[in-house]
């Protein structure tokens, strides 16, 4: 009878490790899958910007950096800078293929931004229409990084 | 860590050749290298007479540290708050 309780005990014991360890597996491959989920998205990212060089574009299309002033940018909510990319947005998309932006990064009182177009004037037209400033354009002729060093 | 926009007025960079740009590179990164993890270039973008460059650091000290001994101007150090493209009008 006592050996009948401590098998029982011991198959008691081992199921409870058992499960334990696949909740533990289970852990792990969702994190797993979530880390690889992680990279995944890092890759497409640096891919999509690494297609994007002044040297792989059309001739047709030049890429400009743009130096807009505007104070207290910084405070900016989300909401706003949600606001003026809508804004963006919807003038590119009146001024069709020859225009289009890329990224920008946002300081205290500065935006630059990464754009794509045929020419500075359509760089002039957006920013007039959609009433952003563009202080400085400036024409981008190569894009360097660490790599560049090799 | 931070990340950073940095223009560096430069004349005539547009004009530098691949070869300059390699080298303006190498000690770039060779100071990198002197200044250890908490300071990172990700890339530049060239123009006419400024160089536009995005850093990642620890602080802005270490950003003007790295130009003061590579060399280069750093004319105006801007701590990135975001980046937003397309994406964020959704």
């Amino acid at each position: 009878m006592k050996t009948l309780k401590n098998i029982f005990l011991i198959l008691l014991a081992l199921t409870f490790t058992s499960c334990t360890n696949n909740q533990k597996e289970t852990n792990e491959d969702s994190l797993i899958a979530a880390l690889q989920l992680q990279v995944t998205k890092l890759e497409k990212e640096n891919s999509a910007l690494a297609m994007v060089t002044p040297e792989n574009l059309s001739k047709n299309m030049n890429m400009y950096v743009i130096e807009r002033e505007i104070p207290a940018l910084g405070e900016w909510s989300s909401e706003d800078l949600k606001g003026a990319s809508q804004t963006s947005c919807g003038v590119l998309k009146e001024m069709g293929t020859d225009i289009r932006w890329l990224h920008s990064y946002v300081t205290g009182d500065k935006m630059y931004c990464v754009y794509l177009a045929a020419n500075e004037e359509m760089v002039r037209k957006h920013a007039k229409k959609g009433g952003f400033p563009a202080n400085q354009i400036n024409s981008v002729g190569t894009i360097i990084s660490p790599q560049t060093a090799e | 860590m931070p990340k950073y926009l940095i223009e560096r007025e430069i004349p005539d960079a547009g004009n530098l050749s691949a070869e300059q740009l390699k080298n303006i590179s190498q000690t770039s990164c060779g100071v990198l290298g002197n200044l250890g993890t908490q300071i990172q270039w990700q890339h530049s973008y060239v123009t006419e007479n400024k160089i536009y460059c995005v850093y990642i650091a620890a602080n802005k000290e270490l950003v003007k540290k790295h130009a003061k001994e590579g060399g280069f101007p750093a004319n105006l150090i801007s701590e990135v708050a975001t980046i937003i493209d397309p994406i964020t009008a959704e």
